[in-house]
């Protein structure tokens, strides 16, 4: 499998996941405390809002705009602007990403699994995406 | 026959791009990038947290129970202090409940201990019944879902939980009760009535003895409530 093509599977990957919390989030699906839960105590905490916009949210339109980016790379006459676009959005995903991951074990003290595969295919997407820049001739403007 | 991939009239026609971006190119994203991470993190960050509720004063209160002995409704809560989804019901829908039911006597609301989670929701649960003791349950019951963070992680250890009375003014006799563990059993007698009754997750409600589980909204407890008040 190329590098392009797991760049969008993993980008892929993330964005049913943020999708799924987003559902949880507006669905209140913290309905029940069946067991000791990271996800609960993450969700019901107030880090699981950025201002007046759910994490969940800000993760589904970052990693659909990954995906939709990084799909257009799957033509390979696609532009430069979508390389340099994909590590951007893909650099700015995985320090927030960070920050949560920062926030989850030493704030909250719980975590999410599911958060935490976001995380991961997050930081996947930028070590593609930077060996991909590697691989790439530079330009000089 | 073959074709060329078809250009949008108007753009220059150029190569299939081969070539990576420039350092200046990637120095603004990457720019960007921290810029706007930084963004939401700062705009995340200095959002009010969410005031404490409202501490259950003007409310005839008895212990763990609140509102009218002979109200038509009695909604019994089994709850665990830990419990999240609890916090987002005692800190969502109990407000209200409390304004349009319970002070107008249509809801007797009782609170029992489902201390499930751990170690700290058993010491929680004691808490509330030394705060019980000066009739201060409901101030209490509130701060600890406020001040809820992660699950038996220390948050309510008996030195915390004396910090979070201490904030609603409970002093030495609560310190005195919380030492001496003599609600222990009843913690865990609550816990085992709930679970006799049929009680398998938290929050549940019953509401005149049916059953709900879940975090329900203040329109779906009305949607349950009004028609036994008819």
């Amino acid at each position: 499998m190329s590098g392009r093509v797991a760049i969008v599977a993993l980008a892929a990957l993330g964005t049913a996941v943020s999708a799924y919390l987003t559902w949880v989030h507006y669905s209140g699906s913290l309905a029940l405390c069946a067991g000791a839960g990271g996800c609960e105590t993450v969700q019901a905490s107030r880090y699981s809002m950025a201002g007046p916009v759910p994490v969940a949210v800000i993760g589904l339109v970052g990693l659909a705009t990954i995906t939709a980016v990084s799909a257009r790379r799957l033509d390979r006459a696609a532009p430069v602007w979508a390389l340099t676009a994909l590590f951007g959005l893909s650099l700015a995903a995985t320090l927030y990403v960070a920050y949560l991951t920062y926030v989850e074990l030493f704030v909250i003290r719980a975590v999410c699994p599911w958060c935490a595969s976001v995380a991961m295919a997050t930081v996947a997407v930028l070590v593609l995406t930077v060996s991909e820049l590697r691989a790439a001739p530079q330009t000089h403007s | 026959m073959s074709r060329r991939p078809r250009q949008p009239r108007g753009t220059p026609t150029t190569p299939p791009a081969r070539g990576g971006p420039s350092r200046a190119q990637l120095a603004i994203a990457v720019a960007v990038a921290i810029l706007a991470v930084a963004a939401v993190i700062v705009i995340g960050g200095t959002q009010s947290t969410a005031p404490p509720p409202p501490v259950a004063s003007g409310l005839l209160i008895a212990g763990n129970v609140m509102g009218e002995a002979n109200a038509p409704v009695t909604i019994e809560e089994w709850a665990d202090f830990q419990c999240p989804a609890c916090r987002a019901f005692a800190l969502g829908t109990e407000p209200e409940l409390r304004t349009a039911y319970i002070a107008t006597g249509e809801v007797r609301f009782v609170f029992h201990n489902m201390a499930f989670i751990g170690q700290e929701s058993i010491w929680a649960g004691e808490a509330g019944e030394c705060a019980g003791e000066q009739n201060r349950f409901w101030d209490l019951h509130d701060r600890l879902y406020a001040s809820q963070g992660g699950e038996n992680t220390g948050t309510f250890s008996k030195p915390n939980l004396e910090k979070i009375a201490s904030s609603i003014g409970l002093g030495a006799g609560f310190n005195a009760c919380l030492e001496s563990d003599r609600y222990a059993q009843r913690v865990r007698d609550d816990t085992a009535a709930g679970q006799a009754k049929g009680v398998t997750a938290t929050p549940t409600l019953f509401v005149n003895g049916r059953k709900f589980q879940g975090v329900l909204s203040f329109d779906q407890l009305r949607a349950i409530i009004d028609p036994l008040n008819k």
